[in-house]
């Protein structure tokens, strides 16, 4: 046991254990992540020119990045896998920052939301990247040490490799019958014994659809042409994500008995629900869209061949938010009350009632940063508007979900030994 | 017996932290991070202390020690469900280990008996190719007959459990956790558990078995480890072992 406390030789230093420590290597990444998106954003040349003008925002970022980890307590905690907390953490403050920043001094050279949003996620993936390295490291001492005190290595930590990205991944994959059976199970409950069956699903979205045509029609009069066929976009892809986020808490804590009692990865359980709802919303789609789409006499056309593709990345995009907030409703269990809450704020802080087009001008750049915006906007823009998502668009989808799958995956993979007992 | 060792601890140790208000959330922890006193008063509990054993494969081993003893947690902490506070468990690459702790976990009762068999098999990491192979011989070894195809609401809890215990046993670990799951079924059943176990010795395969029933242990056990208080007190034959035992549980009555 003394042979695995020695220090880990060259990367001791670097393991992000003690308080400041940690700060100032995240000050590091941080800077660094901030001018590496720059640099993608503006091209080598023009950087440092962009660097100087928003040097204010820069050292703004990277201060409301180390005081949203201090304030959370991440500095006083001991222990190396607090790391993905961090992580998620410093990219959310750096990018609340950015915002208050854009918004108190309308500040548009040097800082552009684009930017922002590509900080946030080349922080994760920069961080990702370079603490995986020194988990290897760690690894391979242990294997070292364990070497040398038995004469072979066939023995192994247990639960250690769970934690890493790589191990997680591959370990879902054996369970994947397990998340197929989970989901079978969630089907048939729903719909057997069920009078209406599948009718059901099909039903909520539709009296959801005849309130709001209801009430912004026929009582505040706001005439968007062709409405049914614009807000069902919206909400069949909001139900998708109310429902895999609003079942993140349930998903863990309601299999208290099973994670008391056996082992197999975590993941599995919120990712079911994710799949879960993902079939509901392809379901509903599957009946309503074509039928809407010949309503209005929307012909098939080939930009309608980008939807597989968005809809990845929403899947990616929920699956990361669902696992973060399984792992943090699991470790707080008022967690659960604030989700609640940010899904009813956000359905509204989403463009599906009303057009994109409605937001003053000034919040159009900041409005596409709400965590649905992006992808509601390009199934409208695919099936409504009839044309291809701007750059905007594409870039938010695909760094959101990129940044909150990784985010989402390491710190559920981090707590995932830890859900035994705290349930 | 060739030294093999399938599961080595060492040192280990189990802290648990048993809130006493109102248990963690977030309020709370944001709070305290500010004013101290909003600190959610929580108090720690040792269940296991610097524990040291070593497991061999083909050995039977049986845990005993009184409620609280850090049996569960020990049989936990080897089949990897909880991580040890300090202290290491090395188990051998590779090792399938079979954990009966809780038996029918992931049963629904709205499912039949054969929908609940595939579910219970893959939560073990079965695939569904796997299941149809030992199918049948796990509704054989149930005694359930015809009713696989009723939804197990309408089981006895029998009945279940036997379901629950045949999945377990066809699993066909290297190693077997089990924690007090003999009292499964009726007699005759209980005979059978307890032939089933000989036999998985007789192919060479681990158990680590947690129980009261020191009859059973007799039975199963060639070597028993004592817990008290969270500390290993005894590890050696199974007859010294289940005295010490009985000493400490017969003691524990004298005031």
């Amino acid at each position: 046991m003394t042979v695995l406390r020695m220090p880990i030789t060259v990367l001791e230093p670097l393991r992000f254990r003690l308080g400041w420590r940690a700060a100032v290597s995240d000050v590091f990444s941080a800077t660094l992540a901030m001018l590496l998106a720059y640099a993608l954003r503006f091209g080598p040349s023009d950087t440092s020119h962009f660097v100087l003008q928003g040097f204010p925002v820069l050292a703004g970022v990277v201060v409301g990045q180390v005081a949203l980890a201090t304030l959370v307590g991440l500095y006083r905690v001991r222990g190396q896998v607090m790391w993905p907390v961090r992580l998620a953490c410093s990219a959310a403050g750096g990018i609340i920052v950015v915002l208050l920043a854009a918004f108190g001094f309308s500040i548009e050279q040097g800082v552009s939301h684009q930017a922002v949003a590509s900080q946030g996620a080349l922080f994760g993936l920069f961080g990702a990247l370079w603490r995986s390295v020194v988990g290897l490291e760690v690894r391979q001492n242990q294997r070292r040490a364990i070497r040398e005190r038995f004469g072979h290595d066939d023995l192994v930590e247990q639960g250690a490799g769970l934690s890493s990205m790589t191990g997680g991944v591959s370990r879902t994959w054996e369970y994947r019958h397990l998340l197929l059976n989970i989901v079978t199970k969630d089907l048939k409950l729903k719909y057997q014994r069920s009078m209406l069956g599948f009718a059901w699903s099909l039903l909520n979205p539709l009296l959801m659809i005849g309130v709001y045509t209801l009430a912004f029609t026929y009582v505040m009069n706001l005439r968007t042409p062709r409405f049914v066929l614009f807000i069902l976009i919206g909400l069949l892809a909001w139900n998708f994500f109310a429902g895999s986020v609003g079942s993140a808490s349930e998903s863990v804590i309601g299999n208290a008995s099973l994670l008391r009692s056996v082992v197999f990865p975590r993941v599995v359980l919120p990712f079911s629900a994710v799949i879960f709802h993902l079939i509901q919303f392809l379901l509903t789609l599957l009946v309503f869209l074509p039928l809407m789409l010949s309503l209005y006499g929307v012909p098939p056309a080939p930009r309608m061949l980008l939807f597989p593709l968005f809809l990845l990345l929403q899947v990616f995009f929920i699956a990361g938010l669902t696992l973060l907030l399984a792992t943090a409703s699991t470790m707080f269990r008022d967690v659960k009350h604030l989700i609640e809450v940010g899904i009813g704020i956000f359905f509204w802080m989403t463009p599906i009632i009303y057009e994109p087009t409605m937001i003053p001008a000034r919040f159009q750049q900041i409005a596409l940063l709400s965590p649905m915006s992006s992808y509601v906007r390009a199934y409208q823009d695919l099936f409504y508007y009839g044309v291809v998502p701007d750059l905007p668009v594409w870039i938010v989808a695909t760094v959101y979900a990129a940044g909150t799958f990784i985010c989402g995956l390491s710190v559920f993979l981090a707590y995932e030994d830890r859900f035994s007992e705290y349930i | 017996m060739r030294m093999d060792p399938l599961v080595v601890a060492e040192r280990v140790s189990k802290r648990f932290v048993i809130h006493h208000n109102r248990a963690f959330s977030l309020k709370a922890r944001l709070l305290a991070s500010v004013y101290p006193k909003f600190r959610p008063r929580a108090e720690d509990f040792w269940a296991l202390r610097d524990v040291d054993v070593r497991i061999n494969r083909g050995e039977s081993v049986g845990l005993v020690g009184r409620n609280g003893s850090g049996k569960s947690t020990l049989l936990k902490i080897i089949a990897g469900i909880h991580r040890p506070s300090t202290g290491r468990v090395l188990v051998r690459r590779g090792l399938t280990i079979g954990t009966m702790i809780e038996l029918g976990v992931g049963f629904h009762g709205e499912l039949s008996g054969r929908e609940n068999v595939f579910l219970n098999a893959s939560v073990y990491g079965l695939t569904r190719s796997q299941v149809e192979r030992i199918y049948d011989a796990v509704v054989d070894y149930s005694e359930i007959g015809n009713f696989i195809d009723e939804p197990i609401k309408n089981y006895s809890s029998g009945m279940m459990m036997r379901l629950a215990f045949s999945v377990a046993v066809h699993l066909d670990p290297e190693m077997l956790l089990l924690d007090e799951i003999f009292a499964v079924g009726d007699a005759s059943f209980q005979d059978k558990c307890r032939k089933t176990m000989l036999g998985f010795l007789d192919e060479g395969k681990t158990i680590i078995f947690v129980s009261h029933a020191q009859e059973t242990i007799r039975q199963i056990c060639s070597r028993v480890c004592v817990l008290s208080e969270g500390r290993m007190v005894f590890d050696g034959g199974a007859n010294e072992g289940l005295a010490l035992y009985h000493h400490l549980a017969t003691s524990a009555l004298v005031p």
